[in-house]
């Protein structure tokens, strides 16, 4: 049973990066791949790798993938049929919001049977779950019917960022309740500054050089030119 | 099966979804999505290896930082050459861009 978390998190982090390829409209798939990205942060964090995960969250899931939004916003989706599932609107949300409970009771059945604290689990639920879908709902039934679509998109907005939230407050609870994972390796925050000042402290230079060429660049490339007269 | 092959196996998994989407999407788009997920999963072959060798914690992370931030600079132009494409073509489909076709 000593492969249940990381399974989860494989199967997550599959789950997300299939759907980031194949879901039809390419700002859910942005979204998935921010999800990804999430997944592969968890791994970090299991890995006992914590600056990584941190960075990683920073750099992917709030740089990149708002970027990579951002493109798809300028690009627009495809041309070809918008897709609409059969489930519109408030069913849409209701059934989101029963997979979300059956996910946090799959979760703390889970962890009940593995012995682990059930603490997190109940933080995220306790402090973030009613707030997120009050303000939700909120923002759903706010909206004139004109412009539902706009105010449902918020709503969604506000339910997933309140759901990455929970279930960051979530995996931090949950790593400061467990006594160490396996393997006696521990890190130290001043093993990576000397690595990455001393050791590499040419590449890292070099790599700001390049980071801020590569920003220029792209400024550069995206600039719209000025109307000719 | 020990935990060092458990993320070998999650890593290839990974990559092998990137390599996927990177030979069958159209949209460049999704392509990017593909380079992003392919050194993700190096990353994670990476941390893994770092994590289960008997070397310091700090250097390995280090090297993983270093592709976290090539891969933003990838990312950055990477959106900015897409973004060129469309202002120009209309579309980011990759089967069209054919102008260096001799």
């Amino acid at each position: 049973m000593d492969y249940l978390v990381p399974l989860i998190i494989l199967a997550f982090t599959l789950l997300m990066a299939l759907l980031a390829l194949e879901s039809r409209s390419l700002v859910y798939g942005a979204i998935s791949l921010g999800g990804f990205f999430i997944g592969l942060s968890l791994f970090f964090f299991y890995l006992n790798l914590y600056y990584l995960a941190v960075f990683q969250l920073l750099v992917y899931v709030g740089a990149i993938s708002v970027l990579i939004l951002f493109a798809v916003m300028v690009i627009g989706e495809p041309s070809e049929k918008p897709p609409h599932g059969r489930l519109g609107g408030l069913g849409f949300l209701g059934g989101l919001l029963l997979a979300l409970s059956a996910v946090f009771v799959g979760l703390v059945l889970l962890f009940s049977y593995l012995n682990v604290p059930l603490d997190p689990i109940f933080n995220s639920i306790l402090y973030i779950g009613p707030i997120a879908v009050f303000f939700a709902f909120v923002i759903l039934f706010r909206g004139e019917s004109r412009h539902r679509s706009r105010y449902r998109f918020r709503a969604f907005g506000v339910l997933g960022a309140s759901l990455v939230f929970a279930s960051f407050v979530g995996v931090l609870s949950y790593l400061g309740s467990l006594p160490s994972f396996t393997g006696g390796v521990t890190f130290n925050l001043v093993d990576l500054a000397d690595s990455l000042l001393n050791q590499y402290g040419l590449l890292m230079v070099v790599l700001g050089l390049l980071l801020a060429a590569a920003a220029y660049g792209a400024v550069a490339l995206a600039k719209k030119e000025a109307e000719e007269p | 099966m020990n935990e060092l092959q458990f993320f070998v196996a999650a890593s290839v998994l990974l990559f092998a979804i990137g390599v996927y989407g990177l030979l069958s999407k159209k949209s460049a788009i999704r392509i990017l999505f593909s380079i992003e997920i392919i050194i993700n999963a190096a990353s994670l072959n990476i941390a893994a290896f770092a994590r289960f060798s008997p070397y310091n914690l700090g250097e390995a992370q280090s090297v993983a930082i270093f592709i976290i931030a090539l891969a933003a600079a990838e990312a950055a132009a990477g959106l900015a050459l897409i973004i060129e494409a469309f202002r120009l073509r209309g579309n980011v489909d990759v089967d069209e861009m054919d102008e260096l076709k001799g």
